[in-house]
């Protein structure tokens, strides 16, 4: 592989995943839906006040923290008379919502609920596209398929995360000045530490991304793809889990059973998950550039 | 029929393929392929539709894997090797370029990518551009270019770097004759610095243009070597037509000439020669005999061409 391949592959594709109109739907999507997110938990604040709103939030992060972490079967977990009985999930819904600033908390787990299904809308065309109308094999004589592939992986990641920076900046700011409960250096201290875990939980979906639309000639295929698989395995794990208990452990198919320790309290835990994420996507390289190099094209 | 070439096939070609065997399911697109290719020198492909060539091209560029055999090409070593990425380019057929991006964007990077600063690559993509005719889209994107233009595009992205070998897959068609003969120059051009593959239908064009062909059916190599071992290989003949049939003794003396080996009557003063000898001079004792003989043809039709052989080594392909 050649890095600088690879640095010009990934500078010249992320012009041409605007120009293509799939990243500019890609970075709308994202932005709006971020922002209509963040805008219904502000107003939910408003309506409910902040109070009864923080106990709403804490009964849905107990229930989704658990959940994810698979500390029961979710049909049993609303009778744990609020998660009473899980002290350590109780201890970190606390955590996000009294240590730090509960608003931002909010919006920004929902982020990273919300983020795979935003990659899975942007990212599916790194190269089922140019498969398809065989625009790759101008270049794949100039270059390796080894370079290729992680040149497109690198250029969507870049621009996720670009994307990424660009949401949580606008919604720091949406909730700092709609709301005066929090300090602005709270809420950037916040702010800063969220959009690193939102960029690292984005990276294994890209890497994700890659590998299917490296295996599919076709970017609706990819595209179906990688919007059913990535939004569908934790409900299909989790469901699978109350019908037999180790069928739990699908959740650690893709990283949806990692990626929420990124805001734990404990930083070897956010350190531990940032290291899943990137072990997720060092895996998804691995597979996508393995069978990228073995077909043809 | 097979041809071995053992004449002027350096020691180091610009390409070896040894083996190669390709199957898509039950069908066998190439069966154990050889044929090697000398360097700076322009070889055709020829074989009717079906034959194996883009697969051939394919497998050689890289973009197809080989179910067996073996692949060297400018002696350093399999399509994908780092030695060989930069030095070898391909018009590939039926490739679009990226619609939204500017065709001077595109070639570019792959100039950037074949080694290039971007000023010098900026530079070669002019260059190159004008050399096919396309001066004027260096903006443009290729969704404004007809199918014409397009094969022109990609011809021009082949010859960006001055690779040293240029594979090129039926690089004339689809385009109008003065573009045709512009690239057919711009090809004779290159073959004094690169090794040129081309495939082409028209065999008239690359029996003027290479030096080299490799006939290939139904995946099997047929004949292979140089166009002049290759046209010497088959049978020459010529078609004659008169007002009359000729005599009994005008045969007989045509016969007698060391050039004719036999003579065909085909009906209605119409007759078939086999010439034994390459060139204009065989052909001109006949005429030469016939003007003694006062019998004039009206028509005369040399049948020495590529295509000729052509039909003969795959005469019952389906085309």
């Amino acid at each position: 592989m050649n890095w600088t391949h690879v640095r010009l592959i990934a500078t010249s594709s992320i012009p041409q995943t605007l120009r293509s109109g799939t990243g500019v739907v890609y970075a709308v999507f994202t932005l709006i839906f971020g922002l209509h997110s963040a805008n219904l938990i502000v107003r939910q604040v408003e309506t409910l006040g902040a109070t009864r709103f923080t106990g709403w939030v804490e009964t849905a992060l107990n229930f989704l923290l658990a959940s994810v972490t698979l500390q029961g079967k979710t049909t049993e977990l609303p009778e744990l008379e609020k998660f009473g009985g899980l002290d350590n999930i109780h201890a970190w819904a606390e955590y996000l919502l009294r240590e730090q600033p509960a608003l931002l908390s909010a919006v920004f787990i929902l982020q990273a609920l919300l983020v795979p299904l935003f990659v899975s809308s942007g990212a599916f065309n790194q190269l089922a596209g140019d498969l398809q109308h065989g625009a790759v094999r101008y270049q794949l004589l100039s270059t390796s398929r080894s370079s290729l592939f992680f040149g497109r992986f690198l250029g969507m990641a870049v621009f996720t995360a670009a994307l990424i920076v660009a949401l949580t900046s606008v919604l720091v700011l949406f909730v700092g000045s709609q709301l005066d409960l929090y300090e602005w250096g709270d809420l950037i201290a916040w702010g800063v530490h969220c959009t690193f875990a939102l960029i690292c939980i984005s990276l294994p979906y890209v890497a994700f991304c890659s590998w299917i639309s490296a295996v599919v000639n076709s970017p609706f295929s990819a595209l179906i793809f990688t919007g059913l698989i990535i939004p569908a395995q934790p409900f299909l794990a989790i469901g699978a889990m109350n019908a037999w208990e180790p069928l739990g452990k699908l959740i650690y198919l893709m990283p949806w059973g990692v990626q929420f320790w990124l805001f734990h309290p404990d930083p070897a835990k956010v350190v531990f998950a940032a290291l899943g994420c990137l072990a997720y996507t060092a895996l998804f390289l691995f597979l996508g550039l393995y069978f990228f190099r073995k077909r043809d094209l | 029929m097979s041809i071995e070439t053992t004449e002027t096939l350096q020691a180091t070609p610009a390409l070896r393929v040894e083996g190669v065997t390709k199957s898509f399911d039950k069908l066998r697109a190439l069966d154990a392929v050889s044929f090697e290719v000398p360097r700076r020198c322009v070889v055709g492909i020829v074989g009717p539709n079906g034959a194996g060539k883009t697969t051939l091209f394919s497998i050689v560029a890289g973009f197809l894997i080989a179910d067996s055999g073996k692949i060297e090409i400018l002696g350093e070593g399999t399509p994908g090797h780092p030695g060989i990425l930069g030095r070898v380019s391909i018009l590939p057929q039926d490739a679009l370029f990226d619609r939204n991006q500017s065709i001077l964007n595109q070639l570019v990077l792959i100039r950037m990518l074949r080694g290039a600063s971007r000023r010098q690559a900026r530079d070669d993509v002019a260059e190159a551009l004008a050399r096919v005719g396309l001066s004027d889209y260096l903006e443009r994107s290729a969704v404004v270019l007809s199918h014409g233009m397009t094969k022109r595009l990609g011809i021009a992205q082949a010859f960006l770097g001055d690779p040293e070998l240029i594979i090129l897959d039926e690089p004339t068609a689809g385009l109008d004759p003065r573009n045709a003969a512009r690239i057919r120059q711009v090809i004779r051009d290159l073959s004094v610095e690169s090794t040129v593959v081309v495939s082409s239908h028209n065999l008239t064009e690359l029996q003027d243009l290479c030096d080299h062909v490799v006939i290939l059916d139904r995946g099997v190599v047929k004949a292979t070597g140089t166009m002049e071992e290759i046209m010497r290989s088959g049978l020459r003949r010529i078609d004659l037509g008169f007002d009359e049939d000729l005599s009994a003794d005008q045969t007989a003396t045509l016969l007698s000439l060391p050039a004719v080996g036999s003579i065909e009557a085909r009906g209605s003063g119409r007759y078939e020669l086999s010439i034994d000898g390459l060139g204009d001079e065989p052909v001109a004792a006949v005429l030469r005999t016939l003007l003694e003989l006062k019998a004039m043809p009206k028509s005369l039709r040399d049948g020495s061409s590529l295509e000729e052989i052509f039909l003969s080594l795959t005469g019952d392909s389906e085309e």
